[in-house]
């Protein structure tokens, strides 16, 4: 919050290195809460609420808290490169530069709070202040097409939030009626699991993976996330892929595992189903995207898809698998975001068909796209493989072969449809040169920070992929315990 | 939920007023006299919440906050917006015409109330069967009215029938988190608000149909 006021009021220069510094200090934070939480053996949700019973650092909330810092310490890094070449550009011109810094921290604050929330109205307070704070961030260039967006966002996103806060009163309101006040918080709605077979409960249940399916751009109600995430600047976009994204899907994990403690099997079933119905919508576009960051978008649909997958198989592994998945394809996604920010810069547009010839311009960034292609294919030896085996593989042993099968094709699809894209701009030829690049190639002057940021995450995939540090594998494990439930560990 | 008591009599009386104000809104032209009929909807709720006040201390605390969020800064916030950009009146045709919009809502309303019966019994299910109906009908509206200023009452709708949905369900949450859920309600109609009037600016209409620039591909 203070690194947010202090970007509005210094000088944009001073504002991103406040944001970087905000970011540091966020991340050594969540680093040691990660390695003291995965240090101690696990002891129940309980025993993870905090001082203020509002808050809670279970696994879970640390996992999300490591996610949230990482990205925003990527991205305030390469931010730093960005607003200056922005501001050279006239892209990003009087007090953008102030305000993009001062609502981004807003933004991640809205996200902290939302990824360690014990109190369940708070959890929906901060999720619809996210939409709050990103509003004007997708408008943030104050083109048509990004205020088109940012409408399309803001009521979409709250349509949906109207739901869980619904689900969110109901679910309080039967809760309350045998714990009291106890309803009002996870480690009192888990700790007491008696609500089977209530029509009431099952009510409040669809309503809240309604309403934080929608936040989380899965299928049906995804429709805002191309829009809102191709129109926002490249820092942006990388957060809203990235980590609100997550955030959003934290509540939908949380909700899901009580389900699966109140006994509603329908709500898992659910999330399978609308995890593989967005697979399979995002797959038909990602074959017919022209657009560079459309393209990334709809793969974030995809991935969403993966996720609710993995928790809709309700096993060990693919939990693990899907939790694990939500920070390889975060670093990934923030990633080629940021990167499709360069290739605006060389191309001066995000029409695909006019990129090309990436690996002769630039050699790293050239090489770079083809493995971002790779990676998002879910692909070996790329951590995003290890995730996505880790789901295929707890589908199977739910016994669930023909929702693996399903999975499995449309990742081939996915697969098919990314690396066309991505081996065209690296090595194919654009339509038309000088639509293109146009040989002029000082417009071509990607900051040195942004080039290393993107090299610094995709080494740390490709390492992620082949190696889990342990103290992620104790974090993943006491997680999915608390999401599955001890009866079924 | 509420307990039963003298106070459910007045607050379902009160309660069952806002769904007529809604129905007022989405017909009335006038995006002023619109904003003045919402004013007055949050006032029963204001009153609802007084109400509540003598059986819950804090529930004073909620009539306040919607009072100055409500009954003041968001309709102030509406006809700034209507008077700053030109935009007084709802010119665009609706989706659906009058005499259909009008069954559609009362059967909307209806069905809220069905809804709520099926939860809780007499007095108390005509409060929640108000906040059900309120909510449909910010549905409705959202999706039927072309005009942005129209689409926002959509969302205040919403916000009336959550509002009284929490005072319904679960009154014994603490004040913050009101103040929190109120904060965030005014903040979204702000933030809607200053986007309707860009892109006004920008594209030299209110009429959401002409949002169709971002493509599929």
């Amino acid at each position: 919050m203070a690194a947010s006021i202090v970007t509005y009021f210094v000088k944009a220069g001073w504002g991103r290195y406040v944001t970087l510094a905000s970011s540091i200090i966020v991340l050594l934070t969540s680093l040691n809460v990660l390695v003291h939480v995965s240090s101690m053996p696990y002891e129940g949700i309980e025993s993870y609420v905090t001082s203020v019973k509002d808050f809670i650092l279970d696994p879970l909330a640390t996992w999300m808290l490591f996610i949230v810092s990482l990205m925003y310490f990527f991205i305030s890094l390469y931010s730093i490169g960005f607003t200056g070449r922005e501001e050279e550009l006239g892209e990003l011109r009087g007090s953008k530069p102030s305000l993009l810094h001062s609502l981004m921290n807003v933004f991640v604050l809205t996200m902290l709070v939302s990824s360690i929330s014990n109190n369940i109205f708070m959890l929906w307070v901060a999720i619809e202040a996210t939409t709050l704070a990103s509003a004007f961030l997708v408008a943030l260039y104050g083109k048509a097409e990004s205020l088109e967006a940012a409408w399309k966002y803001v009521v979409t996103c709250s349509v949906g939030l109207v739901f869980s806060l619904y689900g969110t009163s109901l679910l309080y309101a039967e809760g309350g009626k045998r714990i009291g006040f106890s309803a009002a918080f996870w480690s009192g709605l888990m700790t007491h699991p008696s609500h089977t077979g209530s029509l009431a409960i099952m009510v409040a249940l669809i309503s809240l993976i309604i309403g934080y399916g929608t936040k989380a751009g899965l299928a049906p109600m995804w429709t805002w996330l191309p829009d809102a995430h191709a129109e926002a600047p490249a820092p942006v976009s990388a957060l809203l892929s990235g980590v609100l994204i997550n955030c959003a899907f934290i509540g939908f994990v949380r909700y899901v595992s009580l389900s699966l403690a109140y006994d509603v099997s329908f709500i898992p079933k659910l999330s399978l189903a609308l995890g593989l119905l967005s697979m399979w919508v995002a797959a038909f576009f990602i074959i017919v995207s022209r657009d560079v960051k459309r393209l990334f978008a709809y793969s974030t649909v995809e991935n969403v898809g993966v996720l609710a997958t993995g928790i809709g198989f309700a096993t060990t592994t693919s939990v693990v698998g899907s939790l694990y998945h939500m920070l390889t394809h975060g670093l990934l996604k923030t990633m080629l975001f940021l990167l499709s920010g360069i290739l605006l810069w060389i191309y001066g547009t995000r029409d695909m068909r006019f990129m090309g010839e990436l690996l002769r311009l630039h050699k790293v960034l050239g090489f770079i796209i083809v493995v971002g292609g790779f990676a998002l294919g879910c692909s070996p030896p790329f951590a995003t493989f290890l995730s996505f085996y880790l789901i295929a593989y707890g589908g199977l042993l739910a016994g669930n072969l023909v929702a693996v099968i399903l999975y499995a094709i449309a990742s081939a699809v996915v697969f098919a449809g990314i690396m066309s894209r991505t081996l065209h701009i690296s090595m194919g030829k654009p339509k038309d040169v000088r639509r293109s690049y146009g040989g002029e190639f000082d417009r071509f002057k990607a900051p040195k920070t942004c080039i290393v940021v993107l090299i610094v995450i995709v080494a740390l995939i490709a390492i992620l992929g082949v190696y889990m540090p342990r103290l992620f594998h104790s974090v993943l494990v006491y997680s999915a315990k608390e999401v599955i439930g001890s009866g079924r560990w | 939920m509420l307990p039963s008591s003298p106070e459910i009599v007045v607050i379902a009386t009160l309660s069952s007023v806002m769904p007529v104000t809604a129905m007022l809104i989405s017909e009335e032209k006038s995006i002023i006299r619109a904003a003045y009929i919402y004013s007055a909807q949050t006032l029963i709720l204001v009153g609802i919440f007084i109400t509540l006040g003598f059986k819950y201390y804090w529930f004073f605390i909620w009539a306040c906050a919607a009072l100055v969020t409500k009954v003041f800064l968001a309709p102030y916030v509406i006809m700034w917006t209507s008077r700053r950009t030109g935009v007084l009146e709802e010119t665009e045709r609706p989706v659906i015409p009058r005499m259909a919009s009008v069954t559609i809502m009362i059967a909307l309303v209806i069905s809220g109330y069905a809804l709520a019966s099926a939860y809780v019994s007499m007095p108390d299910s005509i409060p929640l069967g108000v906040s059900v109906s309120l909510t449909l009908l910010g549905l409705f509206l959202i999706s039927t009215r072309r005009n942005l200023l129209k689409q926002v009452f959509g969302f205040l709708h919403f916000e009336n029938g959550a509002h009284l949905t929490l005072a319904v369900l679960a009154p014994s949450i603490p004040e913050t988190i009101d103040v929190g859920i109120a904060t965030d309600a005014v903040v979204l109609i702000l933030i809607l608000a200053i986007l309707a009037r860009k892109i006004h600016e920008s594209l030299k209409t209110m009429n959401v149909s002409s949002l169709t620039m971002l493509k599929y591909s």
